[in-house]
């Protein structure tokens, strides 16, 4: 009965109470909207810094990560990857071997992180090949070949066509060397990666280093660094190996988890003073149209009805009114969301960045639980103890002096 | 235009006829303007420390090489000390401090481990302010001075290398002539900073190091910071045209990556900055209404006693531009407080392991150009105005007598 | 007059048996030490063999030095390293491989990396006299061993030696064989070391045939060098070592040119 009423009280006022509903509605508009930018931005910055070359996570041998070390080896890859690849949220799955090598051309030798690919599988967990600048990337069925990065090529005087030499020490300790063609040169505007990075065909790799079939490490993928993420328990379970360790993004990148945590931090501190800033307008209005209905709360003192009831009723019109603002602004803020996540938004600073990965820059919303209800959720919660204000003041009121109040 | 004259005192004593009403929307009005500024000051602070931390990150925010150091940054690739027309620029007022180094890649060796570093002689006091190694030795201490020929080890190497304070270690690189130059250093101080800092950076004394590597007195890289109101391009000009043989660049060009992300964040703040410009907008639309929808019997008999309605609408918006004017200025002044209370900075400590990591500064210091304040002052003051202009427009429509019926 | 004489007489006794009775000189010790392993010149054949938990190699080669500085090592078997080759001039090192059929220099970054495989890295062959010239030495005790002295020797590094090590121990016979040469981190603890297993005679001198390189503690990897025949202090002509010899390899007559 107290809904009812506190329900028919709003629509008293109706203008007043559509704005604040559209207070609330945009504010929560807004906090569900920028959640998502925000959450979808930092995923779109791990994904492809992840993608620019370790890939969303790995499965290595145990001692690699501390000492990635050519004979620390995975030796069934095959069984490795088709048990990754069952566990559902895992889509691809690539492995690669690497050696620190002597890459020179005449006179010029510099040293290198050489790394062999399987050509075909590579491309689906790493971005490497979107950064080739002149010729082409790793073909399935390429032999002596070699993709270099652009810093790299200039400092061995070579380019397309050109032939390098390798020379490193083989898994079993004897001499590795090999004579490469380069088929592409790629540039990432990373000049660690330009500089030092050598990418070859896994096989010829593996005859060069004297792999046998073993790898260094496998390379999983899956349609996004959450969904990959989350599958990781599964898989450290299905590993024929117990040895195995499985890596996750934040331990192959922990430098990006810090930054983003610092990020989201300085920002809750936005999110908070939007949160602050919005209650005090709602409880503005409130508490005034409290002091203007002093009269009516005088006369409804006056026939029998207690303090708090009144207190509670006008603290239901709050609720009322915070849940119509609220599910306004969820349902406008999820529908941008969804609209803009369709086409993707453009903001000045995103062409650069996303420039270095080769993928255009365009920002996409992310809506998940987190970003749809959390602001909502925390504005209710905020609107709700903010009545307490008004409700208090109601408490102290006396039937005769409201009755008389202007 | 006399009835302006008699409105304006009219509208102001109407204003205190209910102060209730007024105070709130003085506060409404006030609290947003003052935040405004001051999220703009802090969010401005934040984006500076990251971008600051970021650039002293061994960058600086632009550096002087010889032609093809950056693809090969080896000795060979180096320059002699600054020319006086050179030096005239970086000791001018355009540039605030400029650091000489020797920077090549290099092998550091312990009894237990190998591991390439890049070797960096400095002057210790030169780095203050332009790289994060002047203020990051933890345990042992700083350089002595050009000439120290002891190593700062980063934290996480120096346990990599199984080594530590006092300790020797072996370090290899190619020399002036190509030619491999070793030998064993002390450490004399370990340094905390971020994981590729860390791991990535030894550093000695630049005569030390031009020693070791036969190098005379040539460097490898300028590392410079600009002064505050000085134009990055104009500062790249004019250091061009003095020494245009050399390599100069500035730190958009050579790290793109925290270009991008400081424009990205810019770009967020002023979304940030916009949207609570619209919340405090409707903020006051609200009360406005609220105000006007109260007098609509007062607006209702002052028609009836020969006002026209066109001047109540101008009542009313003399009265807006009176209250949000006041609104504004309180904001603002109060802003201008806050950020003035702050200028020593404002400290990160809780965030300190989050802030060291970045390399970001543990200190904001928000500042507001004045333009700012006279922007947000002049977009709020007439907003706030025009948010009057529907309510006076609808309270200057009624008839007098179903005006004065009104409760 | 007869007192004086006999008193000389004493004194000469006494100071030769002093001689005799104190510790030679650690240097000394060393340097001849060194002197026998190589000789102003010499040209040796080695059977080197790595072992691991996994796996053992073993590999032949021809080794020739001149002085200190310069040396030059082609492998001779099995085939798959056969031809391969390194060359060390002063401060430098060149490979040579068959495959690739060029030289190439090594760079720092390469320094520390194994040798063919075993547990000795290009540095530790770049370096091994360091003991020699970047010590202070001190005999810190003596033994007998086969009818020999064996001198230890502590090794201290110089204050401005390049090497990593806290110290070494060097034990020599008093022959001039080198039985072990220990490293220590710089915390005093003994890392790796190598063992002389089998002193023979080569080349018209008593020589440590057989070596063992090991870590300390690990019995499963280790190196060990095998010295099959070798010939000291003859005539190399100067064009051995040198990188056009690396890359084409000559017949000098010296009995093993290629």
């Amino acid at each position: 009965m107290l809904t009812g009423l506190a329900w028919r009280n709003l629509w008293r006022q109706p203008r007043r109470t559509l704005l604040n509903t559209l207070s609330i509605g945009f504010a929560a508009m807004v906090m569900v909207f920028l959640l998502a930018l925000q959450l979808g931005t930092y995923a779109s910055v791990k994904e492809n810094v992840l993608k620019a070359f370790d890939g969303y996570a790995q499965i290595q041998p145990p001692g690699y990560r501390d000492d990635p070390a050519l004979h620390r080896t995975i030796e069934d890859p095959g069984m490795v990857m088709d048990a990754a690849k069952r566990v559902a949220g895992v889509t691809d799955a690539a492995p690669r071997a690497s050696s620190f090598a002597i890459v020179s051309r005449g006179d010029a030798s510099f040293g290198a992180a050489v790394t062999g690919v399987d050509p075909a599988l590579e491309q689906r967990v790493s971005a490497l090949h979107n950064t080739i600048a002149r010729g082409r990337y790793l073909e399935p069925g390429d032999g002596a070949a070699a993709v270099i990065g652009s810093a790299l090529a200039r400092n061995l005087g070579v380019d397309l066509g050109g032939r390098l030499t390798l020379l490193g020490e083989a898994r079993d300790g004897t001499v590795a060397a090999d004579v490469l063609t380069v088929v592409g040169v790629f540039d990432t505007g990373t000049r660690e990666l330009d500089r030092q990075v050598v990418e070859m065909p896994l096989t010829r790799f593996q005859d060069t280093f004297a792999m046998g079939k073993a790898v260094n490490v496998v390379v999983l993928g899956g349609k996004s660094l959450a969904r990959l993420t989350d599958a990781l328990p599964r898989v450290r379970e299905r590993l024929p190996d117990p040895d195995l360790r499985v890596v996750d993004w934040k331990t192959l990148r922990p430098g990006v988890s810090q930054a983003i945590t610092l990020d989201v931090s300085v920002s809750m501190l936005w999110y908070a003073s939007l949160l602050v800033v919005v209650v005090f307008i709602v409880l503005n209005t409130l508490l005034m149209s409290v002091l203007e209905r002093t009269r009516e709360f005088g006369v409804l003192l006056a026939v029998g009805m207690r303090a708090s009831l009144i207190g509670r009723m006008v603290w239901m019109e709050l609720l009322l009114l915070a849940l119509l603002g609220l599910t306004a602004g969820v349902l406008a803020g999820t529908g941008l969301a969804l609209a803009i996540g369709h086409y993707g938004l453009v903001l000045p600073g995103a062409e650069a960045v996303f420039a270095q990965w080769g993928v255009p820059g365009r920002l996409f919303p992310r809506l998940d639980a987190v970003s749809a209800f959390a602001g909502p959720l925390a504005m209710l919660a905020g609107i709700l103890a903010a009545g307490v204000i008004p409700y208090r003041r109601i408490r102290q009121l006396e039937p005769v002096s409201a009755m008389r109040a202007a | 235009m006399r009835i302006v004259g008699i409105l304006l005192p009219l509208a102001w004593r109407n204003l205190w006829r209910n102060r209730r009403r007024t105070l709130i929307t003085l506060l409404v009005v006030g609290v947003g303007v003052w935040s405004i500024l001051c999220f703009n000051a802090l969010l401005r602070a934040w984006a500076d420390s990251t971008l600051t931390g970021s650039l002293k990150n061994m960058t600086g925010e632009a550096q002087i090489h010889a032609p093809g150091y950056l693809d090969d940054p080896d000795m060979q690739k180096s320059f002699a000390p600054p020319a006086a027309d050179l030096a005239a620029v970086l000791n001018g007022d355009s540039v605030a401090r400029w650091a000489p180094r020797v920077r090549t890649p290099a092998i550091v060796r312990s009894e237990y481990k190998t591991l390439p570093v890049t070797l960096t002689g400095v002057v210790p006091d030169r780095e203050q302010d332009v790289s994060f190694i002047a203020d990051a030795v933890g345990p042992g201490r700083q350089l002595a001075g050009p000439g120290d020929d002891g190593v700062l080890l980063g934290r996480h190497l120096a346990d990599r290398l199984k080594t530590g304070l006092g300790k020797r270690v072996v370090i290899m690189a190619n020399d002036v002539n190509g030619k491999l130059a070793e030998r064993g250093a002390r450490v004399v101080g370990i340094f905390s900073a971020s994981r590729p800092m860390e791991d990535g950076f030894v550093f000695t004394g630049l005569e030390a190091a031009q020693a070791f590597l036969n190098a005379g007195n040539r460097l490898s890289e300028i590392s410079l910071m600009t002064a505050r109101d000085a134009n990055l391009d104009e500062v790249l000009a004019n250091l061009k045209a003095v020494a245009p043989k050399l390599d100069i660049e500035g730190w958009p060009d050579l790290e793109p990556m925290t270009k991008g992300i400081h424009d990205l964040t810019h770009g967020f703040v002023v979304i940030w900055l916009w949207v609570m410009f619209v919340l405090i907008a409707i903020g006051v639309v609200n009360t406005q209404l609220m105000a006007v929808f109260e007098r609509i019997r007062e607006f209702g008999l002052l028609q009836a006693l020969g006002f026209r309605p066109g001047w109540v609408l101008m009542e009313v918006l003399l009265e807006a531009v009176q209250i949000v004017g006041l609104g504004v200025a309180l904001g603002a002044l109060s802003a201008a407080l806050t950020i003035f209370a702050l200028h020593d900075g404002l400290s990160l400590s809780g965030l300190a392991r989050g802030a060291d990591f970045l390399g970001m500064e543990r200190v904001l210091y928000p500042r507001l150009a004045p333009s700012e304040f006279i922007t947000t002052i002049l977009l709020i003051w007439p907003l706030g105005v025009l948010t009057a202009l529907w309510p006076a427009r609808r309270a200057a429509r009624f008839d007098a007598v179903e005006a004065m019926r009104s409760t | 007059m007869n007192a004086i004489r006999a008193l000389a007489l004493i004194v000469a006794l006494l100071g030769g048996s002093v001689a005799r009775a104190g510790n030679p000189d650690p240097d000394q010790l060393l340097r001849q030490a060194f002197d026998n392993w190589r000789g102003k010149t010499s040209h040796t054949t080695v059977e080197m063999t790595v072992h691991r938990p996994d796996w053992e190699r073993t590999m032949s080669m021809d080794s020739w030095t001149r002085g200190e500085d310069d040396a030059l090592v082609r492998f001779t078997a099995p085939a798959k390293d056969a031809g391969n080759a390194t060359l060390k001039l002063g401060d430098d090192m060149w490979i040579f491989n068959p495959r690739l059929n060029q030289i190439i220099k090594l760079p720092a970054s390469m320094m520390a990396q194994s040798w063919m495989g075993s547990d000795f890295s290009y540095n530790d062959l770049a370096k091994a006299d360091d003991v020699l010239t970047e010590y202070t030495h001190r005999i810190t005790s003596t033994s007998q061993a086969d009818g020999h002295a064996a001198y230890e020797i502590e090794a201290l590094p110089k204050p401005d030696a390049a090497t990593v090590w806290g110290k070494q121990l060097v034990t020599v016979r008093d022959d001039g064989v080198l039985l072990s040469e220990t490293y220590f981190d710089q915390d005093m603890k003994p890392l790796k070391q190598m063992t002389t297993e089998r002193v023979d005679d080569l080349g018209g001198r008593p020589y440590p045939v057989v070596m063992t390189m090991s870590k300390t503690g690990d019995d499963d990897r280790w190196t060990r060098i095998e010295f099959q025949s070798g010939r000291f202090d003859i005539d190399l002509p100067g064009a051995l070592f040198t990188r056009s010899n690396l890359r084409n390899p000559r017949d000098f007559g010296t009995g093993a040119g290629h």
